[in-house]
């Protein structure tokens, strides 16, 4: 449900507090990310909690329910060399305000944001080829 | 055996994909998501000494050669119930038996974003100047904390150089609003004050101090060098920009590169100044610089530092290969021309002619003391 703080509705439940405080709408910033097919279906933009129910999976439920995105194409493209990426393809999105929030994590990994999707944007309808 | 704790996650995406753990004796392995599955996800995992993961982590080491050249000849397969990475459960792979998919496709390198240095900000506020934090990582620092002295004095004089002719460059031609102290030396000149305790991180500062609102004016060079190696991995864009600016920046960007290829050292700068609040930091390692230097190896015409003259020829000296050219201002010039060139002086006339002379200025050292010295070759003239 929308609240005065978080001023979205979001296409997953989230937990109290999330997303964090410091992550912001996009303001139509470009990013990368990974899917199984093109044309990419809603399924390619699901955290890992809504891929896996009930699971144990990390310790920090809002990052579970955040889906992975990047930066730049070449950060997008470099992971597909790992293992169980292989496959996927990369797309870009022009993120508007209304899509949600970011916020840039796991700092380990260089350009990496998190992303709390808004009900409202339908990325399959607004993805490009980079 | 049970892997137990999760040390750092290296590589994210929705999920950990590469991610260090330790073992019940504190035995560091090094893990890859292999396979996802409905019920449990597998895992490659490597033991790992710490050198060897400073360069993994440094953006040094192929990743898939960390599993097929493992340091102790053991590879594990390791399997996560649920996706509940803190019980993994592992048993060795006999050699030759990891299944091809699951081991990284060649050429992936982990980008890790390290964290910005609070202390510049600290130090650059209470130096009142520019500070720079500039680190080394050779390869022989990989299991004990040494560097060459070879490296360190090449590393500390190729910076120098690449900052002081990005100051010289960022200097617009006239002289118009610009005060003659911005011109001074101390702008660009560098002095090491500190090491980082542990590492080959040489704190550095500016010699002047920054202006009364802060601003100290090394920032502009360090803007120029920060732009184009932050282009790098778009070769044909941080070309175009080392050129806008040519020259002599151009051969020491190149000849710090080189530097870096050629004794496999990724090094990292980081700065800041009494006027900002954060730091800037940016990392060039091997891998990624090598291209970027072969590209401007291949521009040949961006390294060429062209100076024009005027004035009147007071000495000619065909044996020599020299002239001498001297302005209105009574400024005089020393220059050469090579003999195997197609340029000749027979004909010029001393004294009572104005010339116009385009050359080359190349620099070069003195052997005896290192010190180095600018050259003014001829290419053309004309007569005014």
């Amino acid at each position: 449900m929308a609240d005065e703080r978080n001023p979205f509705e979001w296409v997953e439940s989230l937990p109290p507090d999330c997303p964090p405080t410091d992550a912001e709408p996009p303001d139509n910033r470009e990013f990368f990310r990974l899917v199984g097919t093109i044309p990419p279906t809603d399924h390619d933009f699901d955290s890992n909690r809504k891929l896996r129910p009930g699971q144990p999976l990390g310790p920090d439920e809002c990052m579970n329910r955040a889906c992975s995105l990047w930066n730049t194409y070449q950060q997008c493209e470099n992971k597909r060399k790992l293992p169980t990426l292989k496959m996927k393809k990369v797309v870009k999105l022009m993120l508007p305000p209304e899509s949600g929030v970011i916020l840039r994590t796991h700092r380990n990994s260089a350009g990496h944001h998190s992303w709390w999707r808004a009900m409202r944007f339908d990325p399959c309808a607004q993805w490009e080829m980079p | 055996m049970h892997l137990l704790q999760r040390q750092d996650i290296l590589s994210f995406y929705d999920v950990p994909q590469v991610f260090t753990v330790r073992d019940e004796v504190d035995t560091l392995y090094l893990c890859v998501l292999a396979e996802l599955g409905e019920e449990a996800d597998k895992y490659l995992c490597v033991p790992v000494s710490n050198g060897r993961l400073a360069r993994v982590v440094g953006g040094q080491l192929d990743l898939r050669e960390v599993f097929e050249t493992p340091e102790s000849g053991e590879v594990f397969e390791g399997t996560a119930h649920n996706g509940d990475l803190r019980q993994l459960e592992t048993r060795p792979l006999p050699p030759g038996a990891i299944p091809q998919q699951w081991l990284p496709d060649p050429g992936f390198f982990v980008d890790v974003e390290p964290a910005l240095d609070v202390e510049i900000v600290e130090q650059a506020r209470t130096r009142d100047r520019a500070v720079i934090h500039y680190t080394l990582t050779p390869p022989e620092s990989a299991e004990e904390p040494k560097i060459a002295v070879t490296h360190l004095s090449q590393a500390i004089t190729r910076f120098q150089k690449v900052v002081e002719w990005a100051y010289r460059k960022a200097m617009p031609d006239t002289d118009a609003g610009f005060a003659e102290e911005i011109r001074l030396p101390e702008n660009y000149q560098l002095e090491v004050f500190a090491f980082s305790p542990g590492s080959f991180t040489v704190h550095m500062q500016t010699v002047a101090r920054a202006d009364l609102v802060g601003f100290s004016h090394v920032a502009r060079a360090l803007d120029i060098l920060d732009a184009v190696n932050h282009e790098a991995q778009e070769v044909e864009k941080a070309v175009e920009l080392v050129a806008r600016y040519g020259g002599h920046f151009a051969t020491q960007y190149k000849n710090w590169l080189r530097f870096i290829i050629d004794n496999d050292i990724p090094v990292a700068y980081e700065w800041s100044m009494p006027t900002r609040h954060y730091s800037t930091r940016t990392d060039v390692r091997p891998r990624e610089a090598k291209p970027l230097y072969q590209a401007l190896v291949r521009r040949k015409d961006i390294g060429q530092e062209v100076k024009k003259l005027v004035g009147v020829l007071t000495k000619v000296d065909a044996n020599s290969g020299t002239w001498r050219l001297r302005d209105d201002q009574g400024r005089e010039r020393t220059g050469h021309w090579e003999t195997s060139s197609d340029v000749t002086l027979a004909g010029l006339v001393i004294k009572s002619k104005t010339y116009e002379f385009i050359c080359e200025e190349r620099l070069e050292e003195e052997p005896a003391t290192g010190r180095e010295f600018a050259k003014l070759y001829l290419i053309r003239y004309n007569e005014i």
